[in-house]
């Protein structure tokens, strides 16, 4: 075998063991996020707005609750299951970080319904929410950087 | 002899790392789990630890930087808000129609944070008495609450008989059985029938005009205020900042347009009386009282400039 080509494979195993690492992190921050919101419902406090405006709006919307239970619990949920499933493929379970790669498409899936209810049926956002967009839109992009790390 | 020893002792090491190593990625979730639970509770127990303080703090940034602010911002804000439309008259009022202190609020009686904001307005404005006056606008955020405007004009219709807050009271404190139904209108009758309506006439009045006309003045106050959300709450004529909405906080604002009101040689006195005072809070229906004074005492440096 080549040597330089030996090399860069050895190079993209060692991104690639190291990706679902990130991914747990950035589910943790996640989770953080989610937890924040969920303690905001239920204490009925005020999310502070400084970004942008209507985070009330949103946060206190009909879409905001799911048969009672805030959306940001199972935010929380999803992450915490998220990070785990990271963690897992982080020591060496291959079929942990296929079944992360199918939620964290799930949930992006369901990220871009909510971005769609706020730009057009509650016209306003909510920063935390945003947040947790973008942090689902990282673990996306973690999991497909992955892919095509190990299709090369 | 000694080499199958050793053999047999790496074999156990390699054994015992590699059950180390198994169990290594769940004692990670593990502690995230219990990172998670216990960073839950630590904002669920310190939040209104941390909301009193940082409203003291915040009021007094917010007094900083009022004095700092341009007075022509304020001036302009109070413009707007002495130019909107008056919204319903008269309007759904506590307190005495007359008193230098108006705090008016807005809000949507299917928001979650609007019942919540409820339970702590009847605290706040109870030891004030007829110093205050009290003004409760609807503003159903029709857009994204479907029973909001149907409860806002069930609240009017019983407010046409003289029972406005009870109804106001049934509506928030019964908010979740209620805010997703599919029937609202036969859950408000079975308000209006607990709270003791005629009947005949609440169900004439719920689909009858005047009960509407007033929650779409109220509505078209609040557009004209450009509201952004709910509750919104004025003191006389300036925004709350709503991340300093607290019992104490609020006192703290009326407290200072009383004392405002006091010097300026207003009829209000300065402290509140906490005795006796919940039997001071007068109910006036909207049969029988005057549009609501807006152009109430305009200063308050302890207020949010309008938005």
């Amino acid at each position: 075998m080549n040597r330089s080509f030996e090399t860069e494979i050895n190079q993209i195993d060692t991104t690639v063991g190291k990706l679902p690492l990130a991914a747990a992190v950035v589910a943790l921050g996640g989770l953080a996020d989610a937890v924040y919101l969920t303690v905001k419902h239920f204490t009925g406090e005020a999310v502070p707005c400084s970004v942008v405006e209507g985070c009330e709006q949103v946060l206190t919307s009909s879409y905001a609750e799911i048969f009672g239970i805030p959306l940001a619990a199972f935010g929380a949920l999803a992450y915490f299951t998220a990070f785990s499933l990271a963690i897992l493929a982080a020591f060496g379970d291959r079929r942990m970080w296929n079944l992360f790669g199918v939620q964290v498409v799930l949930m992006a899936i369901f990220t871009a319904w909510l971005i769609y209810l706020q730009a057009f049926v509650i016209e306003a956002f909510c920063q935390f929410c945003l947040i947790s967009a973008a942090i689902t839109l990282i673990l996306l992009t973690i999991f497909l950087v992955s892919r095509f790390l190990r299709a090369r | 002899m000694e080499n199958k020893k050793n053999i047999n002792t790496n074999n156990t090491n390699i054994n015992n790392n590699t059950a180390a190593k198994s169990k290594l990625p769940l004692a990670l979730i593990g502690l995230a789990l219990l990172a998670t639970i216990a960073g839950g509770w630590w904002l669920l127990s310190s939040s209104k630890s941390q909301t009193a303080q940082s409203n003291t703090a915040k009021s007094n940034a917010s007094n900083a930087n009022a004095a700092k602010k341009p007075a022509v911002d304020e001036t302009a804000a109070l413009k707007i808000y002495e130019n909107a439309p008056s919204g319903a008259t008269p309007p759904n009022l506590q307190g005495s129609p007359t008193a230098a202190v108006t705090i008016e609020e807005f809000a949507d009686f299917q928001c979650p944070t609007c019942a919540t904001v409820h339970t702590k307005m009847k605290e706040i404005i109870a030891p004030y008495g007829n110093r205050i006056k009290f003004i409760y606008r609807s503003y159903p955020l029709i857009q994204i609450h479907k029973n909001a405007y149907e409860a806002a004009v069930a609240a009017e219709a019983a407010g046409l008989q003289g029972k406005y807050w009870q109804m106001q009271d049934q509506l928030f404190v019964n908010q979740p059985s209620w805010a997703n139904s599919q029937n609202a209108r036969q859950t408000f009758e079975g308000y209006a029938s607990k709270i003791g309506l005629d009947m005949a006439k609440y169900q004439s009045d719920v689909v009858g005009l005047p009960a509407k006309q007033r929650v779409d003045a109220d509505m078209r106050r609040g557009q004209s205020l450009k509201i952004s959300g709910t509750p919104t709450i004025y003191i006389n004529g300036k925004t709350v900042d709503f991340s300093q909405f607290d019992v104490q906080p609020m006192r703290q604002l009326i407290d200072a347009e009383l004392q405002k009101a006091a010097s300026g040689g207003g009829a209000a006195t300065s402290q509140p009386q906490t005795n006796s005072v919940a039997n001071q809070t007068q109910t006036i229906n909207s049969a029988n009282q005057t549009a609501p004074n807006v152009n109430a005492a305009k200063s308050g440096s302890n207020i949010k400039e309008g938005k």
